[in-house]
């Protein structure tokens, strides 16, 4: 196929270049363009605000009727927002790869229950989204599991529980990861909302059995978001493969606010569609054995295990990136080292 | 008002902080989307496409990292007039502009974005100036003759290290099976268990 090479750059991001003016527009014209563009954003919002008299009262008495659904749904994600930081341990914390979202109302609502993207965290690769459905039912709830979907696309994405079902809210917590550029993510450079599916289902027969959908939306923000990332030379860690016996090496962690990468060599096998042989996921298990006593050091003293990954990426032939979501965002500048084996390795 | 000072501003929606970045920033947008839809359209185009980008930048200024505004601006320049060429014509003239890459590395979204990361990677790779020509045309769409004034070179010099950027970008191409029907390329997204 005939790619333009300018196509080919669309992900590419610069800020190297200092480009000379040349044909630049008036500034003032822009200028005015864009505060025009400003200013119809708060007139239409404005508008929205300047009821009637008569249009007023009716929307007060359809409020006062209709108990302000909107307000108590505000109140629940905003609770449940200060939930999740105290959960994730952030509160306080300024975490650039964490962001909370303020939406006016829950997408949705036809299936009965809304959809609010409370806030989302990001690695290198996964966006996570933790959503909040409301109101529901505990039957609704039970047994189920819940998928995610963009429209049109498809792909899919099992959520996990982020809590259990909150009986007095009525609302249920989950949390979604997205691959960015797979057809159950967004694609890089995308900025404008993006329609999700979240499907309510059961498993059966091991096939998804669909029960029923509602549709939200996210807007991208990945790629303005550039994590720091620490990186941890290893000096070739060996581990060896119970099946063949060769050596691999480990050669670096990289870690970000939410999740680290380690990099490896080995002579992996993969097929046509890139699954890993056999052979492949002794490696992989050869690797997960040095690394499943590895802690990451904090500067306050403490220490933060588990940090065995939760998928694999095959690039080329000979390297593996085994990446893992952290579950709780870090502050980068809080990692001093990481121990493997009783050798501490600190940061480069 | 310096740069740190309006990035946390217009977060809160100030729009003296919006016209701070339209002052600063409005001659690099428009001449990205001059050059891009400047030969095709006409000047108010251009205007209207640049103020296109600062309201993006307006209404996702929470999202936008403080250190990466500009990054973001050329980025979002270069998408928008990308975008309004194309209700006009397909064609963007730059020279040498094609590139076999093979149809199979290019049916999901995830393999067309290995093959971005593999352009990346290339251009990440390529020396100085020769990283800059290639990025100023093949980024910027910035014509021959406007790289050599700017980079005070004449204009054969930096054809030829086009065209050397070019074969540095087949190669690794074509080393990571991504131009080469005969190579496989392969990814796996979750890890057996």
């Amino acid at each position: 196929m005939k790619m333009r090479i300018s196509d080919l750059m669309d992900c590419y991001q610069d800020d190297l270049v200092e480009l000379e003016a040349k044909n630049a527009s008036s500034t003032k014209n822009i200028k005015e363009k864009v505060m025009k563009k400003t200013q119809n954003e708060a007139n239409t919002k404005g508008r929205a605000r300047r009821l009637s008299r008569t249009m007023l009262i009716a929307a007060i008495l359809i409020a006062a009727l209709s108990i302000s659904a909107i307000a108590i749904g505000q109140s629940i994600a905003a609770q449940k927002q200060a939930e999740l930081r105290n959960k994730l341990n952030i509160d306080g914390k300024e975490i650039p790869e964490y962001i909370e979202y303020n939406s006016e109302e829950p997408d949705g609502k036809t299936s009965g229950y809304g959809v609010e993207v409370l806030s989302s965290m990001q690695d290198n690769t996964f966006v996570w989204y933790y959503l909040l459905i409301s109101p529901i039912s505990k039957e609704q709830v039970e047994y189920t599991t819940w998928w995610v979907q963009r429209e049109g696309q498809a792909g899919n994405r099992v959520a996990d529980f982020v809590e259990e079902y909150d009986e007095q809210s009525q609302s249920l917590m989950i949390k979604v990861p997205l691959m960015v550029n797979t057809d159950a993510g967004f694609y890089e450079n995308e900025t404008d909302p993006v329609t999700f599916y979240l499907k309510r289902g059961y498993w059966t027969d091991g096939r998804f059995e669909e029960l029923d959908r509602t549709t939200f939306e996210i807007i991208p923000n990945f790629i303005t978001i550039v994590s720091e990332i620490k990186y941890f030379d290893l000096g070739g860690i060996e581990f060896t493969n119970g099946s063949t016996g060769e050596i691999g090496r480990i050669i670096e962690a990289r870690v970000t606010s939410g999740g680290i990468e380690w990099v490896y060599e080995c002579n992996f096998e993969a097929d046509d569609q890139g699954r890993l042989s056999q052979s492949a996921v002794h490696w992989v298990n050869a690797l997960e054995g040095v690394i499943r006593d590895a802690v990451m050091n904090f500067s306050d003293g403490s220490t933060k295990g588990e940090m065995i990954g939760e998928r694999t990426i095959v690039e080329g032939d000979t390297l593996i990136d085994n990446a893992l979501f952290l579950g709780s965002p870090i502050d980068i500048n809080d990692i001093m080292s990481i121990t493997i084996g009783g050798e501490t390795y600190y940061a480069r | 008002m310096d740069e740190n000072r309006a990035f946390k501003a217009l977060k809160r929606r100030d729009e003296q902080a919006l016209e701070w970045f339209v002052d600063h920033y409005s001659a690099y947008v428009s001449t990205i989307v001059y050059n891009i839809i400047g030969s095709t359209l006409p000047e108010t185009d251009v205007e209207e496409v640049s103020a296109d980008v600062f309201y993006v930048l307006w209404t996702k200024s929470k999202t936008v990292k403080s250190n990466k505004v500009k990054a973001f601006l050329g980025a979002v320049a270069r998408n928008k007039a990308k975008d309004k060429l194309r209700k006009y014509s397909d064609a963007v003239p730059l020279e040498d502009d094609f590139i076999i890459v093979s149809d199979e590395c290019l049916e999901t979204e995830v393999e067309r974005r290995f093959v971005a990361d593999a352009v990346t990677k290339a251009v990440l790779s390529m020396k100085m100036p020769d990283k800059e020509i290639f990025v100023r045309h093949y980024y910027y769409y910035q014509p021959i003759v406007d790289i050599a004034k700017a980079m005070d070179m004449n204009a054969s010099t930096v054809k030829t290290r086009l065209r050397r950027g070019r074969e540095k970008l087949k190669t690794t191409l074509y080393k990571g099976g991504y131009a080469n029907e005969n190579e496989n390329f392969r990814f796996d997204g979750l890890l057996p268990r």
